[in-house]
């Protein structure tokens, strides 16, 4: 691989650790349901754009319909924690 | 005992999540206690699942119009699990008084659970947790010690080596 492609991967992971070093405990752990939120708003905006003539609880069901989806090929009925 | 992405983000780099996860040490009557105080939006779904690793119960509670997942599981007899427990810390979240392992016992589970059921986002949250808190923080006696129990001892010299640059300014 390209050295430099490695170093920017380096800082990049760098850059992701000292900026959650700089975050408080409690802050790290409300990040990830707010992370979450933020890619539901991207999803929804690429189903508006499949589906302009959706309304917005069309558009709110079909991103359910896919979370669950996604829900279902991460999992089965045995888990982990 | 919160548990799963919540307690990795906790110690970790923060990554998206739409599901809480819980230990919890409860009697079956406890149980039904607990889900009939439940607010209306929280779904329990009649099917009850199982661990996969020790294979204890595990009961959904889902809020779908968030969409939103909670997964409480029953504290098992395992000797890890039990340890984790026992070592539980008592930490403030929203102002109220929640319990999570420790950063250790975090990196030890999830190299379990990426070992059993093979989920790349759980070896990653190893070395996220590894680099945020630091080569100097972390007991690496105990951390080998489960390592070794569980067979996983040649993924936590992996994940040692992928953290080991994000120490150069812990």
């Amino acid at each position: 691989m390209d050295p430099r492609i490695v170093s920017d991967a380096h800082f990049a992971g760098l850059a992701k650790v000292r900026q959650a070093r700089m975050m408080s405990g409690e802050e790290r752990m409300l990040a990830g349901p707010r992370l979450f939120a933020g890619v539901c708003e991207r999803m929804k905006e690429g189903l508006r754009d499949e589906r302009p003539e959706a309304d917005e609880e069309e558009i709110h069901q079909l991103l359910l319909q896919r979370l669950a989806r996604l829900k279902k090929l991460e999992s089965g009925r045995h888990a982990i924690p | 005992m919160v548990m799963g992405s919540f307690s990795s983000n906790r110690y970790g780099v923060p990554r998206a999540t739409n599901d809480a996860d819980f230990v919890l040490k409860l009697m079956a009557e406890d149980r039904e206690r607990l889900f009939s105080s439940l607010p209306a939006a929280f779904k329990v779904d009649p099917q009850v699942g199982f661990e996969m690793v020790t294979g204890t119960w595990r009961q959904i509670i889902q809020v779908p119009e968030i969409p939103f997942t909670i997964e409480l599981f029953e504290l098992s007899s395992d000797p890890d699990d039990v340890s984790r427990f026992a070592r539980r810390r008592k930490l403030t979240l929203l102002s109220r008084e929640s319990w999570l392992p420790t950063p250790e016992d975090v990196i030890i589970q999830k190299l379990r659970w990426s070992k059993s059921a093979k989920r790349t986002k759980d070896f990653d949250d190893v070395v996220a947790v590894m680099g945020v808190q630091g080569e100097a923080a972390l007991d690496w006696d105990y951390i080998r010690k489960w390592c070794a129990e569980h067979g996983t001892l040649e993924m936590l010299a992996e994940a040692t080596t992928e953290a080991a640059p994000l120490w150069e300014d812990a």
